[in-house]
């Protein structure tokens, strides 16, 4: 959540700050307040995209009546909170049926490297956490409203230890081996095609991270 | 020196410190914390996109990224999802930036099998850190078969820790210590960097898309977007807008510049692009002449802002709508045609 006492960043200037004499206790207090919510505003966009007629084509689900895989985005490492858990995933979808007077569904699913976790999320009934459901019945490409209605998306606590990796990365530039720890998810895609002879299409992707209220 | 980068991040407590009395030496060592992992965690370069355009074997393809990236990020990391287009064997040539020692990465056999959920990484050692403007490049060369590329992102790598030199801008938490004066640089050296908001914490790309400019050296149209319409602008470059948020500076923002280039040229006159916020009008023209691919002139747009008290961050709070951006572009006179092969979108 915002963490900020101002919820913006406080402007002062540095030159007014002389090496070895005392700060303000104002002024420390807005570099507390900037160095909070420039960390809540950290948070990066992981997945944007609108398709072009050459490539949407080619994310359908053509099997009907059943979950179609059609495309993964990822891995990418997500922003880990104060309170250990993700930054919240503010998400959109798009798509289109192929035939008009048909319809279909797409999900998109967050989660671990773990290949059958991202199977069983799209086979839950209910639609969990880190996933939401947009429903179509039109021929024409449109972002979609989730159902049941959700923007965030939260990463399950369980997921985030199952995600989270140690990297061996360098300590500098030319320097030594050295681990990091992030936690790295993907996002898929799914459709479903209820209709005889008509194909779900995605033709749009969008995961940001937000700090939340 | 030891400007460790925290895994989590930490919140620096206002409520201890109090009008006219020393501030606790716990409190500056959680703002220097702060500091040193939202300088060194990194960002994300190039949002994931999807391509779906199949690669023919034995073909070098080239697709350019335009960033601005951290200057902390000395390692970055591409993400490709390919599978197979056909039935036969294929692998991949990968090469970060085009030129470099090739990779060789094997793509999933089909989609929705186990291993077309798995990402090929490809790991890119940055020579010389740095914030400035550049273009990223990534050659592909399927071998032996055919291969169907869906989707492509690239983030920097997180720091374990940075170096306290001007370009780092680390804090060394070993000079903080309870109970002990604080060193007037170690004061200094936080309220320089909390000064200057675009030095730190930055939304370093929006948007990202490219397709193949180039094969095997020589520049293609194959699969750039192609343009013909001449004025006024009608022909938009997406099939939608794409959805917008930058960074929330100012207490009482709304909006945020963000800053944009395309790859593009035209086969003869003058072609014309601009971007068109749903909520926030358009930017100006910028029109392209080049007969050659090449980044246009900067497109600058003002587009929402994230709004703290807004469940999902959309302005406003109370009734909250998406400001969802359109690339649109025009040739000035009918006749030649404007190719787009990339769009690049980041915060200004």
């Amino acid at each position: 959540m915002a963490s900020s006492h101002y919820r913006g960043h406080i402007d002062y200037d540095p030159g007014d700050i002389a090496a070895d004499e005392p700060i303000s206790s104002g002024l420390a207090f807005q570099i507390v307040n900037n160095a909070n919510h420039l960390a809540d505003q950290s948070a990066q966009v992981r997945v944007a995209w609108a398709g072009v007629e050459l490539q949407t084509d080619a994310f359908t689900a053509e099997t009907i009546h059943s979950w179609n895989h059609i495309v993964t985005f990822g891995p990418f490492p997500v922003t880990i909170g104060s309170d250990g858990r993700t930054y919240p995933l503010r998400c959109r979808l798009a798509g289109r049926c192929t035939q008009s007077g048909t319809s279909g569904k797409l999900r998109l699913v967050v989660g671990s490297s773990e290949d059958t976790r991202l199977q069983l999320v799209v086979l839950y009934p209910t639609i969990p956490d880190n996933a939401l459901q947009v429903n179509t019945s039109s021929t024409s490409n449109a972002w979609l409203t989730p159902w049941p209605p959700k923007t965030l998306l939260t990463i399950p606590d369980e997921v985030v230890r199952e995600s989270m990796v140690s990297r061996t990365t360098i300590d500098s530039v030319g320097g030594d081996p050295i681990d990091v720890s992030v936690v790295m998810v993907y996002a898929s895609v799914w459709g479903y095609s209820i209709d005889i002879g008509t194909s779900v299409v995605c033709s749009g992707a969008y995961i940001a991270e937000y700090v939340g209220v | 020196m030891a400007a460790t980068v925290p895994d989590r991040r930490l919140i620096a407590q206002h409520a201890d410190i109090d009008a006219g009395r020393a501030v606790r030496a716990a409190t500056w060592r959680d703002v220097a914390l702060t500091a040193n992992w939202t300088l060194g965690r990194g960002a994300m370069l190039v949002p994931a996109h999807a391509v779906g355009l199949t690669l023919m074997p034995g073909n070098e393809y080239e697709f350019r990224y335009r960033v601005r990236p951290r200057p902390q990020a000395i390692e970055r990391v591409w993400s490709i999802h390919s599978r197979v287009a056909g039935t036969g064997p294929a692998y991949l040539k990968v090469e970060v930036p085009s030129g470099s020692a090739p990779v060789e990465l094997s793509p999933a056999p089909r989609r929705g099998v186990v291993y077309a959920f798995r990402a090929s990484l490809v790991t890119e050692t940055v020579a010389a850190p740095s914030s400035t403007e550049q273009t990223l490049t990534l050659a592909i060369t399927p071998q032996l078969g055919s291969v169907i590329i869906d989707s492509i992102s690239c983030w920097e790598v997180p720091r374990a820790e940075l170096t306290t030199n001007s370009t780092d801008d680390g804090t060394d938490i070993a000079q903080i210590n309870p109970g002990q004066p604080m060193r007037g640089s170690t004061v200094a050296q936080l309220a320089q960097v909390y000064a200057d908001p675009t030095q730190i914490g930055r939304r370093a790309s929006l948007w990202q898309w490219a397709v193949p400019v180039a094969v095997n050296g020589v520049t293609t149209t194959s699969y750039a977007k192609t343009i013909t319409t001449s004025a006024p602008f009608s022909d938009d470059v997406f099939s939608l807008p794409i959805p917008m948020l930058a960074r929330k500076i100012g207490r009482n923002d709304i909006t945020s510049q963000v800053r944009a280039k395309v790859l593009a040229w035209v086969s003869s006159g003058t072609g014309s692009v601009r971007l068109v916020s749903s909520k926030n009008g358009a930017s100006g023209d910028v029109n392209i002449s080049t007969t050659t691919p090449a980044w246009s002139s900067a497109i600058t747009l003002d587009v929402d802002c994230e709004d703290l008290d807004s469940d999902d961050g959309r302005q406003t709070a109370a009734t909250p709508t998406w400001d969802e951006v359109d690339l649109e572009a025009r040739v000035t006179t009918a006749g030649p045609t404007l190719y787009i092969a990339a769009v690049s979108v980041w915060e200004a």
